[in-house]
C-alpha cells in the first residue's frame, strides 16, 4: 500500500518541481553565459566605459537568478505546504482518509515525496551558486591567475587538512559533508515542522489555519529556545578555545587562526544535524498520532 | 454474526453545547437497503464521518464486522460524501487507476463501462467536467466497488429529477446484493420505494429504526407520510 501512495503522490506532485529544478538549472547557465558579457572584462580589465544594453540584460539575468535560487527553496515548501493540508484536510481528504491505508503510509508518502523534492532543491541551490561561483572567479582571474590561485591552494590544503583535524578531530571533507547532510536534514525537518502544525491546527473547531500558522510560531520559537540552549555549550566552549588563542595565534600562525574557528563549530554541526534528526522523528510520531486518534474532517 | 455495523452509545459533542450525536446505539444488519433519515442537523452525516473514520467518536464505539474503523474496514466500505473529493487536475481515466489500485474489490471494466453509458471520456480532466458529471463520475467509481457496505450521503440532493432516477438506477443495478446500503437523504420519496429499512435520526438521537413494511402495515403510511408525522414542526 505504501509503494501505491508514493506512486500516485509522486504523479499528482511531480510537475512543479520539475519545473522549478529546470528554471534553476536554465538560469544557472544564463547566469553563466552573463558572466561572459563585456561588462565583467571592463570591470577587470579597470577600462569602465558606457554600459550597453547587453550590460543591462547580464545584470538583469544575475538578479532573476537570486531570485530564483530564494523563490525555488521556499516555492516547494509551500508547494508540498499546502498539498498536504488540501490533499489531507479539505475535500480531498474524504478520499485519503478512506483509503484502506493507515495514516503512518499516509504521512510517511508525503514525507518521502516532499523531503525527497527537498533536498534535490537544496543540493541543486547548493551546486548552482558553487558553480557559478567559480564561473565567476575565473571570469574576474586569467587562466594564468586561475592557475596561479589553484597551485597554491593544493599547497596549503594539507596544512589546512592538519590543523582542522587537529582541531576538529575530522578532516575537511567530512566537515563539508556533515554540513551539507545538516542542511539536507534541516529541510526534512522544516517540511515535517511544517506538517506538524497542520495537524495541530486540525485539532481547533474553527479557524484550522490561522490556528496552523499560530502553531507554527509558538513551535518554532519553543524550538528555537531549546536549540540554543542545546548549543550552547558548544558555543561557550569555541568562544574560549577562539579566546585561548588570542592575538598571538595570529602572529605565529595566521592559516591556524583562520582554520581554528571553523574546527571547534563542529560540535555546533553536530548538535543542529542531531536536534534536527529527533525533532524530524518526534514531528512524524506526533502527525501521525494526531491524523489517528484526533481527526476531525469538517 | 447477521450485523455489518454494531454502534454502541455513540457520542459526538464539538463542545458543551454542541452535541452532534448524542448516545447512539443501533446495528446495521447485513444484506439490507437502509434509509438513514432525518431533518437537517440530526448527526446523519457526523454519523456517517464516524463510521468512516473521518471524525474521532467522544464516546462509544463503532464497530464494522467487529472492528474499530482503520484500514481492514475501510476496505469494506465504499463511501460516497455529499462532497467531491477527486483531485480537480487529474483526469477520469488517472482516477479510475488510482481507486483500481487501492480497492482490491473495484471492477475497472464496470466503471469504463459505466462511463462510456454517460458518454463521459476517461481522457478528460476533472476540472473540464461540470458539476453534475463529476457527481456522477463519483457515484460510478463508488458502485463499481464490490463493497460489504456502501454508505451514500446525500447521492441525489440538488440534483434534476431525470439525474436523480439516472442516480438511483446505478446505485440498485450495481451494488453487491450480499453487502448493505446506508443511504442518507431527506429526499425520501424519491428513494422509498427501493428501501428495506430506515433509521429516523433527531438531535442525534435515534428515534426510530424499523422496516419499510412494518411501516406500512402498522401505520397504513408511506415512510414520507410517517416522517412528517414523526418530525412535524
Amino acid at each position: 500500500m505504501l509503494g501505491k501512495l508514493l506512486k500516485h503522490e509522486w504523479r499528482s506532485t511531480w510537475k512543479l518541481p520539475t519545473a522549478l529544478s529546470a528554471f534553476t538549472i536554465l538560469m544557472t547557465l544564463l547566469g553563466a553565459l552573463s558572466f561572459k558579457m563585456p561588462m565583467w572584462q571592463k570591470l577587470v580589465g579597470n577600462n569602465p566605459s558606457s554600459v550597453t544594453f547587453v550590460d543591462l540584460v547580464a545584470v538583469a539575468i544575475l538578479i532573476t537568478y537570486f531570485i530564483t535560487i530564494v523563490v525555488s527553496a521556499y516555492a516547494i515548501m509551500i508547494y508540498f505546504s499546502v498539498r498536504f493540508y488540501k490533499n489531507l484536510y479539505t475535500d480531498e481528504g474524504y478520499l485519503m482518509h478512506t483509503l484502506p491505508t493507515t495514516p503512518r503510509n499516509l504521512i510517511f508518502s508525503k514525507t518521502v515525496i516532499s523531503s525527497f523534492w527537498n533536498v534535490i532543491s537544496t543540493t541543486l541551490m547548493m551546486a548552482s551558486m558553487f558553480w557559478l561561483f567559480d564561473v565567476f572567479m575565473k571570469t574576474l582571474l586569467t587562466e594564468a591567475e586561475w592557475k596561479e590561485v589553484s597551485a597554491a591552494f593544493a599547497g596549503i590544503s594539507p596544512s589546512i587538512n592538519e590543523i582542522f583535524i587537529e582541531y576538529s578531530g575530522v578532516s575537511v571533507v567530512f566537515a563539508i559533508f556533515a554540513y551539507i547532510l545538516t542542511l539536507l536534514v534541516g529541510s526534512i525537518y522544516g517540511m515535517l515542522l511544517i506538517y506538524l502544525c497542520i495537524c495541530i491546527g486540525q485539532l481547533f473547531r474553527k479557524h484550522k489555519v490561522a490556528a496552523a500558522i499560530i502553531a507554527y510560531l509558538v513551535v518554532t520559537t519553543i524550538i528555537q529556545t531549546i536549540t540554543s540552549v542545546a548549543v550552547l555549550p558548544a558555543t561557550f566552549n569555541m568562544m574560549f578555545k577562539m579566546e585561548a588563542m588570542s592575538e598571538s595565534l595570529l602572529i605565529a600562525s595566521p592559516m591556524e587562526a583562520l582554520v581554528a574557528p571553523f574546527a571547534t563549530m563542529m560540535p555546533v554541526i553536530y548538535i543542529s544535524l542531531a536536534l534536527s534528526a529527533i525533532l524530524s522523528i518526534a514531528a512524524f510520531f506526533a502527525c501521525e498520532y494526531i491524523t489517528k486518534r484526533k481527526l476531525n474532517l469538517d | 454474526m447477521n450485523n455489518l455495523v454494531e454502534i454502541q452509545g455513540l457520542v459526538k459533542a464539538y463542545d458543551a453545547r454542541t452535541i452532534a450525536v448524542n448516545n447512539l446505539t443501533l446495528t446495521i444488519p447485513q444484506g439490507k437497503i437502509i434509509g438513514l433519515l432525518g431533518p437537517n442537523g440530526s448527526g446523519k452525516t457526523t454519523l456517517i464521518k464516524m463510521i468512516n473514520g473521518l471524525l474521532a467518536p467522544t464516546q462509544g464505539s463503532v464497530r464494522i464486522r467487529g472492528m474499530e474503523p482503520g484500514p481492514e474496514t475501510k476496505a469494506l466500505i465504499s463511501y460516497l460524501p455529499e462532497r467531491t473529493y477527486l483531485e480537480n487536475g487529474s483526469t477520469v481515466q488517472s482516477i479510475v487507476e488510482f481507486f483500481a489500485d487501492f480497492y482490491a474489490d473495484f471492477s475497472t471494466e464496470k466503471a469504463y463501462s459505466m462511463l462510456a453509458a454517460l458518454n463521459i471520456d476517461p481522457k478528460a480532466r476533472l476540472k473540464t467536467l461540470s458539476k453534475g458529471t463529476k457527481e456522477k463520475v463519483q457515484l460510478i467509481l463508488v458502485m463499481s466497488r464490490n463493497a460489504q457496505l456502501y454508505i451514500l450521503d446525500e447521492p441525489i440532493a440538488g440534483v434534476d429529477p431525470a439525474a436523480r432516477d439516472y442516480i438511483l438506477k446505478t446505485i440498485i443495478n450495481n451494488y453487491n446484493p450480499e453487502g448493505t446500503i446506508l443511504l442518507s437523504t431527506h429526499l425520501i420519496t424519491d428513494i422509498e420505494n427501493v428501501l428495506d429499512e430506515v433509521i429516523f435520526l433527531r438531535y442525534g438521537q435515534l428515534v426510530l429504526q424499523t422496516s419499510v413494511d412494518e411501516i406500512r402495515e402498522k401505520h397504513g403510511k408511506s415512510v414520507d407520510a410517517f416522517f412528517r408525522e414523526v418530525f412535524a414542526c
